[in-house]
């Protein structure tokens, strides 16, 4: 696993390893509203002010920035309007092989397993099928 | 290499392990490239650099580098667009890449002994230390509780309570974090490699696993990190270029098994191995399988054998 420990990363989600790279549900792992509009803590056990310190960006296939964060599940997650809910759905979750960059400005760790930071100065891999 | 299609925004990383990852000029494609994004080396911001200006003395930015992720945007209006090609660059926007993932270079985890299991981190972040996404431009790692931390000092890898400080610590005098320190154990897999001689005697050692590939361990040099034991999805390969054998690498053929031989004792195939064999032993196997009597080179001889095992002991 990595752990996200500064405001700013960038990188790559999906790793080869011993066990196959499984996708991460980010409203299930940080948190999301119900239908009447109550947090619902995830599994990393975050509380609603810490989990909205994140936010989780990633490219749309029309090559638009969208990200995921507690403001947009909020929103949208449990939306009248179904074309609405969906604004959530297109990124709520980290898929293996994808580019994403996060920002994250609370104390504590973010704990995402799979995620391979990068930074200028460290070649930290190559991708393969 | 990956084909851009006519969109605005593309993040991607650079290097692929089935060609020979090179860095690719960012100037060489400011006619498609508006601005690039990287993160920077401090951990709290990202690097932009205009393509066009990338050519400068003082840009951050002048390369696509290898083992880097990247965003960046298109230049000039859309209906300017074209497909342009960037060798060596993988996508990774939202769509169906059948799922390529990383083969790291660093661990992403493991455990020493009597200290505890330390995971890959974003950076630095400690109070009196700032922030920095590496340091002495190396991963750091720590362990959940944050009660130790793993970094590299310039000369080698340092388990301590902060990053910088090397009060009660311990060194491994390696390049890689998940090497033993002294006699606590690591839980990392790692193979020792034995019998190169002359100019090639630098890649003897112990090697650690930093990631997979071929759905098999992918082992690291680990004093120095440059040579890697890799499956090519026939037979073991040692080399100097992660991760493959393409042109001008420094390669060594194996056996279909981890543990085995070396061998180009046979002559030129154009490479620095030339004329070398060594043996690899990942410890599960007792070396004296490995030697034969006709072999120049023993790991171990009858007499030596006699030590261990006499004909009054049979």
């Amino acid at each position: 696993m990595a752990l996200i420990t500064t405001s700013k990363s960038l990188g790559w989600y999906g790793v080869h390893g011993s066990d196959d790279c499984e996708p991460m549900s980010l409203h299930e792992h940080f948190g999301t509203y119900n239908s009447s509009g109550s947090f619902q803590i995830g599994k990393s056990g975050l509380s609603e002010t810490e989990a909205k310190l994140i936010s989780i960006w990633t490219m749309l296939p029309t090559g638009s920035a969208w990200p995921w964060n507690l403001n947009m599940e909020q929103k949208y997650r449990n939306h009248p309007i179904s074309s609405l809910r969906e604004l959530v759905k297109q990124h709520d979750e980290m898929k293996c092989g994808q580019m994403y960059w996060i920002t994250w400005t609370g104390t504590k760790d973010l704990n995402i397993p799979g995620f391979v930071p990068t930074a200028l100065g460290v070649d930290m891999g190559r991708i393969s099928d | 290499m990956a084909n851009i299609n006519k969109i605005n925004g593309v993040s991607g990383f650079q290097g692929t392990d089935f060609d020979d990852c090179e860095k690719i000029s960012l100037y060489g494609l400011r006619n498609y490239i508006d601005k690039m994004f990287v993160a920077s080396p401090s951990g709290s911001a990202y690097n932009v650099q205009p393509a066009s200006s990338a050519n400068s003395p003082f840009a951050t930015v002048k390369n696509f580098e290898c083992g880097h992720a990247y965003i960046f945007f298109r230049a000039g209006a859309e209906s300017s667009w074209s497909v342009f090609n960037i060798p060596h660059f993988e996508q990774g926007n939202i769509t169906n890449n059948n799922n390529k993932l990383v083969t790291t270079l660093f661990p992403e985890h493991f455990t020493i002994e009597g200290k505890g299991e330390f995971h890959l981190t974003s950076g630095v972040n400690d109070p009196g230390s700032g922030s920095k996404a590496w340091y002495q431009t190396m991963p750091v790692y720590k362990t959940l509780d944050s009660s130790l931390k793993c970094w590299y000092n310039g000369s080698s890898y340092v388990i301590s309570s902060r990053v910088g400080n090397t009060s009660s610590s311990v060194l491994n005098n390696s390049f890689l974090p998940n090497a033993p320190y002294g006699d606590a154990k690591t839980s990392s897999a790692t193979v020792e490699v034995s019998g190169f001689t002359g100019g090639s005697e630098n890649a003897n050692g112990l090697y650690a696993e930093v990631g997979y590939v071929n759905r098999k361990i992918l082992y690291r040099h680990a004093k120095t990190g440059d040579f890697y034991y890799f499956f090519n999805g026939q037979t073991w390969v040692l080399t100097d270029t992660p991760i493959n054998v393409n042109s001008g690498a420094c390669y060594v053929n194996g056996e279909a098994d981890v543990n085995g031989k070396l061998d180009n004792s046979g002559g030129s195939n154009g490479n620095c191995f030339d004329g070398q064999t060594a043996n690899v032993s990942d410890g599960s196997m007792d070396p004296r399988s490995l030697a034969t009597e006709d072999e120049d080179s023993l790991m171990s001889t009858e007499d030596k054998l006699k030590v261990l095992i006499t004909e009054d002991d049979m």
